[in-house]
């Protein structure tokens, strides 16, 4: 049983301007990495912020440890924050700007001292106590606005996009590092980002959000084989999303052609959408019946090949294989489109 | 290249000319301060003396009075002014930040800095009417509360500016690190607005130094400002211990502007 140590209940906020979070529920389990993945403007910052207490929610409850925390300011919560772009204190060195929190709570000189020595050990900045943030690299005043919000070993730590203004190479780095960081403190941790490569490759669970609503919440696992919508299915991955109508609840129909999917709880005669990555649509020459199409374009990509398949309703299906040990299949030529069926979400369009 | 030639030459020529032009005055002035000519309005330099500074630091003809009304008057109206410029800058900044700008806060904001606008006969007018009615005796209360007035907007728009500049997000940070209100404003608001505020007050010691109309209006018999004093004494033509006054009034003003600078220079390696 795992225990749940942050809880959104119902959670609103409207700016006056329309609703920014129509309705946000949430349980965040001890030591679990989650993240909040969408488009920008869907109000993954604003659930942070609510989290953190720096924005007042319209409706809704926010329980930290099983105490409701929704009235407390964000200084009486056992949250920390690392913010976008870092916020350091321009005018305190490294070791000040860790230490602040420390020193807000009364800890003795000596004891902020040693606890900021171990934090800039751990970070793999031993020695940069007297530096200005200024005089710092992106990543290491990424790395001091992380130790600044552990040392203080909250209960949950927030990360807003924290690796949003890191190139790519050290982007990746840290994202090993921040996931190492998290197993080894046994922290939880609420992430969020745009990045859905990111989210996959962290997280533990991930809430796709959508509009100010939670789309779907599951493993990483669930969420990119088993897209509950076409927006999840079409946000994650790359995906081919065709239109279908079910006709049993182990069969749909497309083009014509009964093609094996699993429809659990659709009833027949349903149109849906079945949600199929493009690196597991398989693809032969067609010999006998089945979903055919029409190779119409064919791309080498290193170490893929991007080929697009156009079925009889016009619509292009791509599909991504490995180049190596790769099919002769040529332009022009038609084929029979697989999959496994479990290989294929079914999604109710919206 | 003749052309190019006589344009390299003339803008140094110019430069000059501006140069000599605003200070030839001031070194006028200060160069006379030493002259042994006791005549008023002197014309020839006759010798070199340090007499006219004796005679201004012995306070024979009360410049030396008026140099301390001035600088009492100074030190309130810059200590008041930084005050109230500073919180109405820092809770308007926050306003703007927090997007509930609606129209009584813009109206109120440019309001505040309108009396930059009003001319100061105006100014002095309504001051010495209203502290009539309100029973304030003209002199020391009565001209610190009108310099202050005028002052507040000078140090508002410098903090406010600072303020403008600040990331929010460092506010924040210190609340989510465990810092209350009253915590972030001493421990990160006021470090990171400290070279505006100084900047405002240095401005506002050097409006309310310099202030003449205003003061017209308001000063008693016993609150004579320094330029009032030096206003009324070269009626009948310029003593040298006037030019010994300004000069030592220019090395004040010159002290002022290099405390500024320090300060901008301070500002600068925070921001860089």
């Amino acid at each position: 049983m795992m225990e749940t140590i942050l809880a959104l209940d119902g959670i609103k906020k409207d700016f006056g301007e329309g609703d920014i979070l129509k309705e946000i529920s949430l349980q965040v389990y001890k030591g679990e990495f989650i993240t909040l993945l969408g488009p920008s403007g869907c109000g993954k910052t604003t659930t942070l912020r609510v989290i953190a207490g720096l924005e007042e929610p319209t409706a809704g409850r926010v329980s930290l440890m099983g105490k409701d925390v929704t009235d407390l300011p964000p200084d009486k919560r056992s949250v920390n924050t690392v913010f976008q772009n870092y916020a350091l204190f321009p005018h305190m060195n490294v070791e000040k700007n860790i230490g602040y929190g420390l020193r807000l709570r009364g800890v003795k000189r000596a004891d902020i001292k040693k606890k900021v020595d171990d934090m800039l050990e751990m970070l793999q900045l031993p020695g940069y106590q007297k530096r200005m943030p200024s005089q710092l690299s992106g990543g290491q005043r990424q790395r001091v606005a992380i130790a600044r919000a552990i040392v203080l070993e909250p209960c949950v730590l927030l990360l807003d996009e924290p690796l949003g203004a890191l190139d790519l190479q050290l982007r990746r780095q840290m994202q090993e590092e921040l996931k190492k960081l998290q197993k080894h403190l046994g922290m939880t941790f609420v992430y969020i980002t745009h990045d859905q490569e990111e989210a996959l490759n962290m997280s533990d669970r991930i809430a796709v959000m959508r509009e100010g609503r939670i789309e779907q919440l599951g493993t990483p696992e669930d969420i990119y084989e088993r897209p509950a919508t076409v927006f999840t299915a079409g946000f994650i991955g790359q995906t081919n999303l065709i239109a279908c109508a079910v006709l049993d609840t182990a069969a749909v129909q497309i083009c014509g052609v009964r093609v094996p999917a699993c429809a659990d709880g659709f009833s027949a005669g349903e149109q849906a959408v079945l949600s199929l990555r493009t690196e597991r649509v398989r693809y032969a020459p067609a010999l006998q019946g089945g979903l055919t199409g029409i190779v119409r374009e064919r791309h080498y990509a290193g170490g893929t090949r991007r080929t697009v398949i156009r079925l009889s309703s016009g619509q292009d299906i791509l599909a991504v294989s490995q180049s190596e040990g790769s099919d002769d299949a040529r332009e022009g030529d038609c084929v029979a489109i697989h999959w496994k069926p479990d290989h294929a979400a079914l999604v109710r369009g919206n | 290249m003749r052309k190019k030639r006589l344009k390299k030459s003339v803008s140094p020529v110019y430069l000059s000319l501006v140069l000599v032009f605003l200070y030839l005055p001031v070194l006028v002035v200060v160069v006379f301060s030493f002259n042994d000519n006791p005549a008023r309005n002197p014309t020839v330099f006759t010798g070199f003396t340090l007499e006219w500074y004796r005679d201004l630091f012995k306070n024979t003809r009360g410049y030396w009075d008026a140099l301390a009304v001035s600088l009492e008057l100074a030190f309130w109206s810059c200590a008041l002014s930084v005050i109230i410029g500073t919180i109405g800058a820092v809770g308007m900044a926050r306003r703007m930040t927090e997007g509930r700008a609606n129209f009584a806060a813009r109206a109120a904001e440019m309001m505040t800095t309108l009396p930059i606008l009003i001319p100061e006969i105006i100014l002095g007018l309504a001051f010495m009417s209203m502290f009539y009615f309100a029973g304030i005796p003209m002199g020391m209360t009565a001209l610190v509360l009108s310099h202050t007035t005028f002052c507040v907007p000078y140090v508002f728009i410098i903090v406010k500016g600072r303020m403008a500049g600040l990331d929010p997000a460092l506010s924040e940070a210190a609340r989510d690190l465990g810092a209350n209100e009253r915590r972030v404003f001493t421990d990160i608001i006021l470090p990171l607005i400290r070279p505006a505020i100084i900047s405002g007050a240095v401005l506002a010691v050097a409006m309310s130094l310099d202030d003449f109309i205003i003061s017209v209006f308001l000063s008693g018999a016993y609150t004579v400002t320094l330029p009032l004093k030096i206003y009324s004494s070269v009626r009948t033509g310029v003593s040298p211990q006037i030019n010994a006054l300004c000069s030592v009034m220019l090395a004040i003003a010159f002290l002022i502007v290099g405390i500024s600078k320090l300060a901008g220079r301070k500002r600068n390696a925070d921001k860089a």
